[in-house]
């Protein structure tokens, strides 16, 4: 990887044509996958990624190029095309700041038992146990697959404006795939387990737990009921049913969407945009989230930032660029996937902040409506939908019979207005991963249990 | 060519070794120019190569590397490491995968437009659309592929592609070419007149089962995933909608599918897969009748057929590191109805014309779908008012037994995030529908 001298003269040579901003992304990142399944070793994989990108900031003008060229000549040479492509250049050059490390931040994810020290065969008995798992769990089960994967990321960030900061992000997950089915049909589905900062979390069973749980559900869930679009209360469950805030109003509360003219939220800082209840929090310094590192992939420090507090919208996330577009300072949201992407702002740890209302009082309460338990996937945007993988009808306070293919959908900014509960017991998840503008980046989105006093429900029509 | 020339030459050193020795170096290069009102705001260059190794002697594992420092012979056998895993986990069963021999072909490599050629389509473009505010992101790929290995396999090639996405009216449209001369706009000209006839009144109606047609973006977006259940993988695991019909009518006789190893002048063109295998044209349904599979050198050996040359890395959103199976070219084939005999024809019913959220609509197992969508309804052929929020849903067995019609013109969509294949679709005419309302 380049040294420190090396990074300058790059930072130093694109500010001497003119350039206002520059910034180099360095990346050096060993993954091992192991893929289980019919109680054999499938496939060992070994993926070595090592690239570095150069972007280029005039004004509100940006060009992004990379290579896997990581030495101090094809650097240069990436620079020369970068230049050529950038419009406006200062008519003389510009002068970059000393690059000066900065000072050593607390990683909320420490790395212990780091994956290139562990033997294969601590990996692979990962991979037994969650196949295992799927074979115990007394459903149907017509296929399955578990590939357990190790991720070790370092990263350099060097900027024009002096910023040198590096980070180093390890995780490892064991991830089910697996079909249901009976004579009426069969349902696919997959579950994720992961763990942040090396192999050490995985010795208790909390594994086999959550993949049976979740295989059982997926059963459940296969042989519901159709429900008729209508519109209900909808009561969702603490942990993952997060992710209705990551597709409801998330992704409209990035300074790209915001610096685009995109989403509802747009001018209304300082405004009411959702119910009293309703403080949503971005946060990527949690320890042990999946969504959390040091620093941001633009080398700033990671932060918690309030987006909405008792239902005023308060902040939007930003990155370096989007942030400038629409006159806001980065804070810390700056993402990528890889070198391979341009960072723009980007969710790390999405939650609700909790409440004081009483869990059982909001299904007790309801004489109909809807208790969602998981979600699936789902899209955002102004409209957002998301599937719901398990779900139940309330009938008389009491959660009834399940449903299957259900659908929630809405608009985000009218959703949450309609809050009317906010439970008191937050429960975080284990993560995904969201695609966006800038690729795949990890994730939380979680919750206390809410309830939604009103929304549009469907299967079939 | 200097990469592959590194492996070439240590092949040959190995040449005879036991079991399948195999460097698939896979090269990428891009430029990327962003204009709005004619103005140019945003742009990018780049080069990546990626090599991936399977390796072992009798049971193949797999290393994938972007360092280009990287030593042939360390990265070979991490790959034979890991495949000797396999046989210490009793997976022996697996054993070595097929690997081509003793073909040899190599291609000039193609350089990188310039920026004053892509201006020009842009130019074009800006010119031979409708619309008022455009904003244009255009993109010339190099798309470079080289395989070696031990038993004699050595082949290159070089491909160029032009994708320009146009943003017109707050929509975005796709054209695809080989060469900056052959880049047409007609097509998305002809849907960017379909979208504005879709510029009504919000109105509303029940939930319920209707008559429909699915315009060709719709059906691209269902086909972007669906091509999964023409996986030859899928099917030799007992896995798919369609699992055990080979060889049975599984759709409505209107309808044809193909997958083709090149478009003439507009879709992604490789002359062989990431395993060396020459692509061909296969016909997944002919006349209805579920006539063919996609496959790899593995899939096509355990199934006793010939292989289609559908060795690849990218299944929808997942990139992977192993072979896999992927298309080319997944063409559902246009008919011979015309827009306006299609909506003549559909009569009362909704003209859906919008589709959300593909990469989780469509599930690849059972073929079910739940689609998030829009469309407008439309009585005595004309359309009346535009409905939101539905989502559309049933299964692909059944959409395409209940194909009444089949339009005369393609649309084409290549997989966004990643250069690997296209699918194109005409617009079709079902005779029945369920759809799901906000209400």
């Amino acid at each position: 990887m380049l040294s420190q001298n090396e990074m300058q003269q790059v930072i130093d040579y694109t500010a001497s044509k003119g350039t206002e901003f520059s910034e180099l992304f360095l990346e050096d990142r060993a993954d091992q996958e192991v893929r289980y399944s019919d109680g054999n070793v499938q496939a060992v994989k070994n993926v070595h990624i090592y690239g570095a990108g150069l972007r280029l900031i005039n004004g509100t003008e940006a060009i992004y190029t990379y290579t896997n060229d990581v030495t101090l000549k094809g650097l240069k040479s990436l620079a020369d095309e970068a230049l050529s492509l950038l419009s406006s250049k200062a008519a003389t050059g510009t002068e970059a700041k000393v690059l000066t490390l900065a000072h050593r931040i607390a990683d909320p994810n420490p790395v212990g038992k780091e994956p290139s020290m562990a033997q294969l065969k601590e990996k692979i008995e990962i991979a037994r146990r969650a196949s295992g798992a799927l074979e115990s769990a007394g459903v149907p089960l017509l296929a399955q697959n578990v590939v357990y994967s190790d991720m070790d990321q370092r990263i350099w960030v060097a900027n024009s404006e002096g910023v040198l900061a590096s980070d180093r992000r390890v995780n490892t997950r064991a991830r089910a795939y697996y079909t249901v089915g009976n004579e009426k049909g069969s349902s696919y589905e997959w579950a994720d387990v992961v763990k942040c900062g090396g192999l050490e979390g995985w010795n208790n069973d909390e594994l086999e737990t959550y993949l049976r749980e979740k295989l059982r559900s997926t059963y459940t869930c296969m042989n519901g009921e159709t429900l008729r679009s209508c519109r209900m209360p909808v009561v969702m469950a603490a942990g993952s049913c997060g992710t209705l805030w990551h597709e409801s109003c998330g992704h409209s509360l990035e300074a790209a969407a915001i610096a685009d003219g995109n989403g509802d939220f747009i001018g209304l800082i300082g405004e009411t945009v959702a119910g009293p209840k309703v403080t949503l929090i971005d946060d990527g310094t949690l320890p042990g989230l999946y969504g959390s590192s040091m620093i941001d992939d633009e080398g700033h420090q990671r932060q918690r930032n309030v987006m909405i507090e008792k239902g005023v919208l308060k902040t939007y996330l930003c990155d370096h660029l989007q942030g400038k577009k629409i006159g806001m300072r980065s804070n810390g949201c700056g993402r990528r996937q890889d070198y391979t992407f341009a960072p723009t702002s980007r969710m790390s740890n999405t939650y609700l902040a909790p409440g004081s209302d009483d869990e059982d009082e909001m299904i007790r309460s309801l004489a109909e409506g809807l208790y969602v338990k998981r979600l699936g996937g789902g899209s955002g945007g102004s409209i957002f939908s998301l599937l719901c993988t398990e779900a139940y009808l309330i009938k008389n306070g009491q959660i009834d019979r399940p449903v299957k293919n259900c659908m929630i959908t809405g608009r985000g900014i009218d959703v949450i207005k309609k809050i009317d509960r906010v439970g008191s017991k937050l429960q975080a998840e284990y993560g995904g991963f969201c695609g966006a503008g800038s690729g795949l980046v990890p994730t939380t989105s979680f919750q206390p249990q809410v309830r939604i006093s009103e929304m549009t429900v469907g299967g079939e029509g | 060519m200097e990469i592959k020339q590194k492996y070439d030459a240590y092949m040959k050193q190995i040449q005879g070794k036991p079991g399948l020795w195999e460097v698939n170096g896979e090269t990428k290069e891009h430029l990327s120019l962003f204009y709005e009102e004619g103005k140019r705001i945003s742009g990018g260059t780049d080069h990546q190569t990626v090599l991936y190794a399977r390796a072992g002697e009798t049971a193949t594992g797999y290393a994938v590397s972007q360092c280009l420092s990287e030593d042939p012979a360390a990265l070979l056998h991490q790959a034979a490491e890991n495949g000797s895993v396999l046989e210490n986990n009793g997976a022996a069963k697996g054993g070595v995968v097929p690997g081509n021999e003793n073909v040899c072909s190599v291609e000039e490599r193609k350089p990188l437009a310039d920026v004053e050629t892509l201006k020009q389509i842009v130019d074009r473009a800006e010119v031979e659309l409708p619309g008022e505010k455009k904003t244009f992101a255009i993109k010339n790929t190099v798309h470079s592929q080289f395989v070696s290995n031990q038993k004699g396999l050595s082949r290159y090639y070089s491909r160029s592609h032009f994708e320009l996405n146009a943003y017109v009216d707050g929509r975005e449209y796709v054209a695809t070419a080989t060469a900056p001369e052959l880049m047409q706009f007609q097509n998305m000209a002809a849907d960017i007149a379909e979208m504005a006839k879709n510029d009504l009144p919000e109105i509303k109606i029940p939930s319920g089962n209707y008559r429909a047609i699915l315009s060709n973006y719709v059906m691209n977006m269902f086909w972007i995933t669906g091509w999964m259940l023409f996986s030859g993988r899928s099917y030799a695991g007992g896995a798919g909608a369609f699992a055990g019909r080979f060889l049975q009518q599984i759709a409505s006789e209107k309808v044809n599918i193909q997958d083709v190893p090149a478009l003439p002048g507009i879709g992604y063109e490789a002359p062989f897969d990431c395993e060396g295998t020459d692509g061909v044209v296969v016909d997944l349904i002919k006349d209805g009748v579920f006539s063919g599979l996609l496959h790899n050198l593995e899939t096509a050996q355990k199934m006793g057929m010939d292989p289609t040359g559908n060795a690849g890395r990218t299944a929808g959103l997942v990139v992977g590191t192993d072979v896999t199976i992927t298309p080319k070219n997944f063409v559902m084939c246009p008919g011979t109805v015309s827009d306006e005999e299609m909506l003549a024809k559909l009569g009362d019913g909704l003209y859906v014309f919008d589709a959300f959220d593909q990469f989780h609509a469509v599930n690849s197992a059972s073929g079910q779908f739940s689609f998030p969508c829009s469309a407008v309804l439309v009585e005595g052929g004309v359309r009346k008012g535009v409905v939101r929020g539905l989502t559309m849903n049933g299964s692909m067995g059944d959409l395409l037994m209940d194909v009444e019609a089949v339009g005369d013109r393609l649309s084409y969509m290549p997989l966004l995030m990643h250069y690997t294949y296209q699918v194109a679709a005409p617009a079709i005419l079902v005779k029945n529908l369920n759809v799901t309302v906000n209400i």
